[in-house]
């Protein structure tokens, strides 16, 4: 039980470490596509920071029926059902940057919504499996099952899937095919549902996970319904490889320009599709949030040329070096060997990522110059509509 | 958005808008990362430390803590890494006023503090498995090896580090590469002597109480 | 022109403006920490030994005076001290201490909340098995009461 408490302090912030970076997705995508900054700022910093903390305190929620006092199953409990609230909090205000703005349906907006529909539903059956009670009925049921899906799901891989959406054209210099990115979205939200809502019927009917096989009919209509879902997930995924080949092989038409290919609002929109290694040729003078949106509304209101006359600096940019993939490597190997007691292998990873440190230790430059030339060249040759 | 810098006549007065301001220097971003990464080690060495609370009365029979933990043992060991911290700071200060002599002079002895302590502390993990007192006789004394042989671990990884610092330094001088992992080394060689605090007192002291 | 230092590193001593320094104020400042650890330190070991002192104070003693010595340690040989430059190190480690507290402290009421109420049937104390084994007939009084509570 000491491994089992000792997992869960650790597993528990990390369902936290992966919604996170999510709801930065959201934020992000449903401000932009709204054309409205985000609602409540500061509200999304304390929620931020309240899950942050609060997340360290529930973790026997994970154990509730292993024999730990009511006293002490009360306690968790409460404090799994206070961590909904900040949550709750982001929810409404994304809603709220998204009301009142003129919404532009685009890919990254459609997971959003999506998200936004079917996350809160999860979260609700999450603070039903808060109450020790309710958790014993269906610890370890389809019914958890069930809830943690209807979190993750919506929660990071939709965010995932609109971050993706929302930042190739920068990463990559031309946007993923807008129909199949839809076709996309909709196989994943219908095929989600189909699989994992008859999930909670079939816990609440006595279905407990990890099962090789069954034997109770009453359980079979709604399992099928499962599968079907799960194939019109399938299909979805299949919708997203074809997105990425259809876009590469368009990619000329699809080409992002400017820089900017939805309006956005944040600074990373005032580089080129992709940025050059050092992001910004002059560091951007930022007064508020918001600050390229600001920016914008600056240059067109005065008719302004873009850009005026820049002094450019040489720029000092990390050297590239594959020594974190490497030691990584290593790492690996290293893991593998001492779960097995695989000895000499473990003691070969462990040299190997002793080397590769050292290597990059004794390497003299840490970092390359670019000259400013190279960066007034970039920039000449690479005009955005309104650069910082 | 202003932060006002120094907060007495002494300092020079000035108002620096944050943004203005740029990146922090190097030596602070890198402080702050290191300092981070060891807040994390702390945090796996309180879970090594919360296993070994809830275990170590679990001696299935075997030998207890009472019977094998030598306090003087202990007691130098403790002397060897808190001396070995002092002189990791005067090798700081060596290194800020770029000192090559005291600086290797302050490693040296650092150094050899530091491998006292891992003598006596492997010197007594023998004569405990002598005994038969081995990681797989009770829980008691897997805690207790996993909870101990990490911070040695982390000290013989400590110290293979300063030999490279030293190499560095000679190599290369006072650069500023040089003196940033120096800072950091600073800091681990700090940070395993306030563990080995805990460690004294919950697993030596608190252990031969009863 | 003036560096104007906004933070400091972790391990790196607050500015002092140059009228205030003393030669070896360095020094100094790790001399009185070594010698307040080492007070602390052999105080830590008298505690344990002496019984002078009331026998169930002694762990609390033990512990305060560990704690002491970390502080000694932050203070004297990491500089983490209460300037304004030093926020976002402190900052780092109050939240550092938050996570240690709740791990060793929920773990310690966790487990000892399970021990007891796992292992209240048997009497059998932790000492006598290779620590923390659930017991089969608690377990199974747990299994016939949850089977008994459902078929009512």
């Amino acid at each position: 039980m000491m491994y089992v408490n000792l997992f869960w302090v650790w597993g528990h912030p990390e369902v936290y470490i992966l919604v996170m970076p999510a709801y930065g997705i959201y934020s992000e995508v449903s401000a932009t596509f709204s054309s409205k900054p985000l609602f409540g700022y500061r509200s999304m910093v304390g929620a931020t920071l309240a899950i942050c903390v609060l997340s360290y305190t529930v973790w026997l929620h994970h154990f509730f029926t292993m024999g730990a006092s009511a006293s002490v199953n009360a306690f968790f409990g409460i404090t799994s059902m206070i961590i909904g609230v900040p949550t709750g909090v982001k929810i409404f205000n994304w809603l709220f940057t998204m009301y009142g703005g003129r919404v532009r349906i685009t890919v990254p907006v459609l997971w959003t919504i999506g998200f936004m529909v079917t996350f809160v539903f999860g979260g609700l059956t999450g603070v039903l499996l808060a109450l020790p009670p309710v958790d014993w009925q269906v610890h370890n049921s389809l019914f958890l099952v069930a809830h943690f899906h209807h979190v993750i799901i919506p929660g990071v891989l939709f965010g995932v899937m609109a971050g993706y959406n929302y930042w190739f054209p920068k990463a990559f210099g031309f946007r993923l095919e807008e129909r199949w990115g839809i076709a996309s979205f909709w196989c994943w939200f219908i095929g989600f549902h189909l699989a994992f809502m008859p999930l909670y019927v079939v816990g609440l009917m006595g279905m407990t996970r990890r099962m090789q096989h069954y034997d109770v009919l009453s359980w079979q209509p709604w399992l099928w319904v499962a599968e079907a879902g799960a194939v019109i997930v399938l299909g979805g995924i299949l919708c997203q490889i074809v997105q990425l080949v259809v876009s590469i092989r368009h990619r000329e038409q699809l080409r992002d320009t400017t820089g900017d290919p939805w309006n956005g609002r944040t600074l990373e929109w005032s580089t080129a599709s992709p940025p050059p290694a050092w992001n910004f040729a002059v560091p951007p003078r930022v007064g508020e949030l918001d600050a390229f949106w600001a920016k914008k509304q600056r240059v067109r209101a005065k008719q302004e040329q873009p850009v005026s006359r820049r002094e450019y600096q040489p720029i000092e940019v990390p050297r590239n070096n594959p020594t974190g993939f490497v030691t990584a490597f290593f790492a690996v190997i290293t893991g593998f060997a001492l779960i097995w007691h695989i000895w000499w292998m473990a003691g070969v990873g462990l040299l190997g990522a002793a080397a590769t440190l050292l290597t990059y230790m004794f390497h003299p430059d840490e970092e390359v110059e670019i000259s400013a030339e190279q960066v007034a060249l970039f920039d000449r040759t690479h005009p955005v509509e309104v650069s910082l | 958005m202003s932060i006002a810098v120094g907060t007495d006549d002494v300092y020079e007065r000035e108002l620096v808008n944050a943004s203005e301001a740029g990146p922090a220097p190097k030596r602070i971003v890198v402080g702050y990362g290191f300092w981070i990464f060891l807040l994390s080690d702390i945090v796996m060495f309180s879970a090594l430390f919360a296993s070994y609370a809830v275990l170590a009365k679990a001696s299935a029979g075997g030998p207890t803590g009472a019977q094998l933990f030598s306090q003087q043992n202990a007691a130098m060991e403790t002397a060897f890494l808190l001396l070995s911290s002092y002189s990791c700071g005067l090798m700081t200060l060596a290194a800020n006023s770029r000192r090559y002599f005291r600086t290797f002079l302050g490693a040296a002895v650092t150094f050899l503090l530091g491998a006292a302590f891992l003598t006596l502390e492997l010197r007594e993990f023998h004569s405990m498995i002598a005994l038969g007192a081995t990681a797989q006789r009770s829980a008691f004394l897997s805690a207790f090896f996993t909870l101990v042989g990490c911070h040695g671990l982390h000290v013989t990884i400590g110290l293979i580090w300063l030999v490279l610092m030293m190499v560095q330094l000679a190599m290369w001088g006072f650069r500023p590469v040089v003196e940033r992992r120096m800072l950091c080394f600073a800091l681990f060689w700090h940070a395993l002597d306030i563990i080995w605090v805990m460690i004294f007192t919950v697993v030596y002291l608190m252990g031969v109480l009863r | 022109m003036t560096e104007t230092r906004l933070d400091v590193a972790p391990g790196e001593r607050p500015r002092i403006p140059a009228s205030e320094h003393v030669t070896s104020s360095g020094v100094l400042v790790y001399t009185i920490g070594l010698l307040v650890a080492l007070v602390l330190t052999i105080t830590s070991f008298w505690v344990a030994n002496t019984s002078a002192l009331w026998a169930p104070g002694v762990p609390a003693g033990l512990a305060v005076l560990a704690i002491a010595q970390m502080g000694v340690h932050l203070v004297f040989f990491l500089h983490i001290t209460s300037g304004p430059d030093n926020t976002n190190n402190i900052l780092a480690l109050a939240f550092g201490v938050l996570i240690v507290f709740l791990v060793l402290g929920g773990s310690l009421v966790i487990m000892a909340n399970l021990d007891q109420n796992m292992m209240a049937h048997t009497h059998l104390s932790n000492s006598d098995h290779a620590g923390g084994l659930t017991h089969d007939s608690s377990v199974n009084a747990l299994i016939r009461r949850y089977r008994d509570a459902s078929k009512a």
